[in-house]
């Protein structure tokens, strides 16, 4: 009961790097997409803690101070970065993995016993080239 | 009162304790030319509207709800900006509301390093948590930890993190609504406290999350419309120019330096540790990351945090206007009056008159009710989901028998939350929301990314790893100066930090890590292929 979903396990080693590649790749743009913001909130909050005269330094006709600028930056740059992650998973993300998917489906209703895959099915390489064009 | 823990929890600023004072405040009144404190008729009249309506809606989810399934994940059945409302929501408490633009009309720039800090925590949802989650689990974030570890361990540690965190979340909710209902309403402490209880219990207990998410979407509409209408009146008086109502504070309180930072990020160390647990600890909030299975796939859930990221930031924004809004047109001294908390209220009063007062005031008690209402309900299927099916019936309890739990459990989290507030009174619990964001980020998020990440991660490194970030955030801060001192009254305390955070966060990947290589296990090191396949491409794969 416990360990019913290892034996999942088996078909995902039919295609070894195509469904791997494409999860590699996500991870590797949410890591650098969250360092982005890391960097800029503790860019943020180590300027306030160690230059506070320059956060404090009044522009644009003494009206406002550079913190409050940089800090109504830092709100922006949020849903800033999460629109360079959307637009990603649905022009590349989206279609690579419905490809996949659909290739997974027909390797399932394809005869029994035929279990020699000469090369990948068109759409596993057309979503492999799909995925290859954007590299993040 | 809410934020103010935050505050001394985090940053080391000796902010003024007057909010653990606000009911002994409500007389104060009488210094502030305000109807706040006194029967507002408009106020009670949204209210029992808002109950009404809630209540009706309720009566609905509850013809919907007859599965464990639209019991704690509405069927599934929410489209993605119905969730992004929601979300909102279950994060917009009235501490973010309130306590916000107290803390904006008081110390200014300071303001923003929280607005900032609750903000930057969503970016890392989206790409870290929401979609894997989504596809790996079915009701708690335990569901994806355990998803090729040893069941049990697992959950039984994932449920001990999530009800810490839902525990010290909805004490400090439940002592707010209190004092806040107290002052604003004028009725007694233990009134208002079963009140919000009693109400947010018919909402749980019958209409589960469809009911739940409802009430959110409401009332994520209710505040945000609120704290625009508000705002706009405010720019109306300064030309529609922030730069202009920025100069007016400047020139009312120029020694001061509003536009400045303060006193708040005095020791470097603390704001760090404080950020740490305010980003990857709304990635560990257990409430928020049920809101993932409401939605049909991954895809929804992604765009729906998308859309609770622009609610979310567009609603700090806003509230820096009311902050500042209030220091040029309510004042400090008028603020301070009643305890900080209630400047955006006091600005709503000389806005809008007594009608515009009661609206808000309707609005922030609906805020802590629905919020209370999404923390039981996670708090719930912590304990029916995880611990009754998984732990005690070993994954196989019927389904009537669940949802029948899952009640029960309910019940059992009401009736605390109540006694809880009750037995708080009158004590600063507002360390306890930071404590919770130190918990979510060092108890829950470490171990449920690197389920979903790191091939070798093991069920003992899994346990380890919880065990050890809620028990160091907790055993931390209790020797820290915000417990310690300030609350325990011990004298100076042992420990210099203030928030866990930068300790007990990397201490619990460390321990997950070294547990995992020292003892591999196979099972969980064969089972992450099937784990990838389900995380990218769903249960239907």
């Amino acid at each position: 009961m416990e360990r019913i979903l290892v034996e999942r396990g088996g078909i995902v080693s039919e295609q070894p790097d195509t469904l791997a590649e494409l999860a590699e790749r996500r991870w590797r743009l949410a890591l650098a997409l969250t360092s982005v913001m890391l960097a800029v909130y503790f860019g943020f909050i180590l300027l306030v803690a160690f230059d506070k005269p320059l956060m404090g330094t009044l522009i644009l006709g003494d009206r406002v101070s550079v913190g409050i600028v940089l800090g109504a930056l830092v709100i922006i740059v949020a849903p800033a970065l999460i629109g360079i992650y959307v637009r990603w998973a649905n022009r590349v993300y989206d279609p690579a993995l419905h490809e996949l998917a659909r290739a997974r489906r027909e390797a399932a209703v394809a005869p029994a016993g035929s279990d020699e895959l000469p090369e990948p099915p068109a759409p596993v390489a057309r979503a492999r080239a799909a995925a290859d064009e954007v590299r993040p | 009162m809410i934020l103010a823990s935050i505050i001394e929890a985090g940053a080391g600023a000796t902010a003024p304790t007057a909010q653990a004072a606000a009911p002994a405040a409500a007389p104060a009144k009488a210094a502030v030319d305000t109807a706040l404190g006194q029967v507002n008729a408009t106020a009670i009249i949204f209210f029992v509207l808002f109950v009404l309506v809630t209540l009706y809606v309720t009566r609905w989810a509850a013809r919907k709800t007859r599965t464990t399934h639209e019991y704690f994940a509405a069927g599934g059945a929410i489209s993605a900006g119905q969730n992004g409302f929601a979300l909102a929501g279950d994060y917009m408490s009235a501490a973010s509301f309130l306590g916000i633009a107290g803390l904006v009309s008081m110390s200014g720039f300071d303001g923003l390093i929280y607005s900032i800090g609750f903000l930057v925590g969503w970016p890392v949802i989206t790409f870290l948590i929401a979609e894997p989650l989504r596809n790996l689990g079915k009701y708690t974030f335990a569901d994806a930890v355990a998803y090729r570890l040893k069941q049990r361990p697992v959950r039984v540690a994932a449920a001990v993190g999530t009800l810490t965190v839902v525990l010290f979340y909805l004490i400090a909710q439940m002592v707010g609504a209190g004092e806040l209902i107290t002052l604003m309403f004028g009725i007694p402490y233990w009134s208002a406290v079963v009140i919000v209880g009693g109400v947010m219990l018919l909402y749980v207990l019958f209409g589960g999350m469809i009911a739940t998410t409802w009430v959110q979407i409401i009332k994520a509409g209710l505040l945000l419309s609120g704290a625009t209408v508000l705002a706009v009146l405010v720019l109306a008086k300064f030309g529609m120019n922030p730069l202009e109502l920025f100069g007016a504070a400047r020139a009312k309180y120029a020694s001061a330096a509003p536009l400045a930072p303060g006193k708040l990020v005095a020791n470097p160390l603390d704001a760090v540790s404080l950020g740490l647990a305010l980003m990857f600890g709304t990635a560990g909030l257990p409430h928020i990351l049920m809101r993932f299975y409401t939605v049909k796939d991954a895809k929804t859930a992604r765009r729906s945090v998308a859309y609770a990221t622009l609610l979310i930031g567009f609603f700090y924004l806003v509230t820096f206007v009311l902050g500042f809004g209030a220091t040029v047109l309510v004042g400090r001294d008028a603020i301070k009056a009643t305890g900080t908390n209630m400047a955006a209220p006091l600005l709503a009063e000389v806005l809008g008159g007594t009608g515009f007062l009661g609206f808000i005031c309707a609005v922030a008690f609906a805020t802590i009710l629905a919020v209370v209402a999404g923390l039981t309900l996670s708090g719930a299927s912590a304990l029916s989901h995880d611990l009754w099916t998984h732990v005690v019936r070993k994954g196989s309890s019927p389904e009537h028998e669940q949802l029948k739990v899952a009640r029960i459990a309910t019940i059992i989290l009401g009736v605390a939350a109540m006694g809880l507030g009750i037995l708080f009174k009158g004590q600063n619990v507002a360390f306890m929301v930071g404590l919770a964001f130190a918990i979510a980020a060092s108890g829950n998020f470490p171990a449920l990314l690197m389920s979903m990440t790191w091939k070798g991660f093991t069920t003992k490194g899994a346990v380890a790893s919880m065990v050890t970030g809620t028990a160091t955030a907790v055993g931390l801060i209790a020797i820290s100066p915000t417990v310690w001192t300030e609350v325990l009254k011990l004298g100076e305390a042992p420990l210099s930090l203030r928030n866990p955070g930068i300790v007990s966060m990397p201490l619990s990947f460390i321990v997950g890590i070294v547990v995992s290589v020292v003892a591999p296990e196979r099972e969980a090191r064969e089972g992450y292929a099937g784990a990838v396949s389900r995380m990218h491409l769903g249960a239907d794969a």
